[in-house]
């Protein structure tokens, strides 16, 4: 009835770690500035989900992103060459920030490794871009030179928020993000995210075990349990009036 | 602007497997304009029948035709991105309690459903601020966060976040549980205006003194029976 378009799309994802299925057969879709939230337990394979989509991991199915020039075409038929490609379009946050970050050199290196990668040369453009990429990150701009092993878990994510940003993606995966920071520092950190979702116009997808941190950003909610998606729907629908024996066993532990 | 068709919605409670009927046969109509009160005792469904059409609830039988500039659209089937397009156009929901977001202060919550609409941010924000100021929100309240509010001041943001914008239709749910005089005159005058212009109001209110004059018509709502499927082989 609304003539928008997902920006993303999957559809039939399987995928097996020898005998064991960790998605069996998982459909979803992102709609431009929308942040879609995945919550599941551990083995849901919430996780997988997202390293799928960020094409770190093979899986069967069809991927769809609607950006110029990979319009039907399923990303996970690609050649290996062409991750690159697809890859500009995403950026993904961690929840280890090692993974995302070298934890030894100034964060602003960090940042801007992805404009560099992209073909970015000149010293003062990649500084520039650099720093407003940190300041949208809600970043104290004074430590950015100082490596993400001397500063805190919150400002760490900041950093990699930053270098997501930094990259111009259409869409921004984040996994368990906040897990480990105080209630403070999550909270704050989830200001952040909306506010660049409604500024900047992102779409992203969350991955979090805690229906808190989802509630606080998520639009829609998708729940993942045991590698299958067992509803889906508006997050305050979801909150209030659960359907899956799962969703309602976590929610009732929530309240 | 509403038609409401045998509407009805049950929960199935897993843990207990135990099936609860909220209400049923709800059958409703509503012009622009209108203002119908629903009417019934604890635990009659009027809560669950204003979330069902605000879609917080998924009914599970019956239809509910709104009338969109889009067409005419039953919320009862409505795909989740359509319910959020009428949520941020057509429709307005008051709750008895404000949920507040950390780190979003009045002003800010209030002003969001003017964004929406594509206002930029300083003409939104003095709008929000003038409507918190005429519910009688301290001034020095506009710019903190919700979390450290009496339930009065948070209800006062909560009713604002709603009238804010001209909606077509609005649900309230006891919105004046918590407010004081000021605030409930304040609350009187915006829905007189809003019902002149056309908007439709569906609501209940715990005094309905509250909106004395305004109400056009009032909608009795039944005590649904509670069915224990442990015990009644054979229930739905």
């Amino acid at each position: 009835m609304l003539e928008e378009r997902p920006i993303l799309q999957v559809r039939g994802i399987r995928k097996r770690f020898g005998d064991r299925h960790a998605l069996k057969g998982v459909s979803l879709e992102l709609y431009p500035q929308e942040v879609l939230g995945i919550v599941g337990g551990s083995g849901s394979g919430k996780t997988t989900l997202l390293r799928i989509l960020h094409l770190e991991e093979e899986a069967e199915g069809e991927y769809f992103l609607n950006v110029p020039g990979l319009e039907g075409r399923n990303l996970l038929a690609l050649d290996r060459y062409q991750v690159p490609e697809v890859r500009r379009w995403l950026a993904m946050v961690y929840q280890d920030p090692s993974r995302g970050l070298r934890m030894d050199f100034a964060s602003l290196t960090s940042v801007v490794e992805p404009l560099i990668l992209k073909g970015e040369r000149l010293y003062e453009a990649l500084v520039a871009q650099g720093l407003e990429a940190l300041e949208l990150a809600d970043f104290p701009l004074e430590r950015a030179g100082s490596p993400p092993k001397e500063l805190s878990q919150g400002q760490r994510q900041r950093v990699q928020i930053a270098k997501a940003l930094a990259k111009k993606p259409l869409v921004i995966l984040l996994d368990e993000p906040t897990t480990g920071l105080d209630l403070l520092v999550q909270a704050t950190f989830l200001d952040t995210l909306r506010t660049l979702k409604r500024r900047l116009g992102l779409s992203m997808i969350l991955v979090s075990h805690d229906l808190s941190v989802i509630r606080m950003v998520a639009d829609r909610i998708v729940v993942l349990y045991e590698g299958e998606v067992v509803e889906e729907g508006l997050a305050d629908q979801v909150l209030e009036d659960p359907q899956h024996p799962f969703t309602q066993e976590l929610v009732g532990a929530k309240l | 602007m509403l038609e409401v068709i045998h509407l009805e919605k049950r929960f199935w409670l897993h843990r207990l497997k135990r099936e609860v009927t909220a209400f049923s046969g709800v059958n409703l109509r509503l012009e622009p304009g209108e203002f119908v009160l629903l009417e019934g005792a604890n635990g009659a469904g009027k809560s669950s029948l204003l979330r069902c059409l605000y879609r917080t609830y998924r009914p599970t039988g019956g239809e509910a035709w709104l009338r969109t500039p889009r067409g005419r659209w039953d919320l009862a089937r409505l795909g989740d991105r359509e319910v959020l397009w009428v949520r941020q156009n057509v429709m307005g929901y008051v709750s008895q309690f404000l949920d507040p977001r950390p780190r979003t202060t009045a002003v800010d919550i209030v002003a969001e459903p003017l964004l929406w609409q594509g206002l930029d941010e300083n003409q939104a924000r003095r709008k929000a601020a003038s409507l918190l100021l005429d519910l009688g929100l301290r001034p020095e309240f506009l710019n903190a966060f919700p979390y450290g509010f009496s339930g009065g001041e948070r209800q006062k943001v909560n009713l604002a976040r709603a009238l804010i914008r001209d909606y077509r239709l609005l649900l309230l749910d006891e919105p004046t549980a918590s407010l004081d005089a000021e605030a409930r005159k304040a609350l009187r005058q915006r829905l007189e205006d809003l019902k002149r212009a056309g908007t439709a109001i569906l609501a209940v209110f715990h005094h309905p003194e509250d909106v004395e004059g305004l109400v056009d018509r009032t909608y009795p709502l039944e005590a649904a029976e509670y069915v224990d499927l442990r015990s009644e082989a054979g229930s739905p």
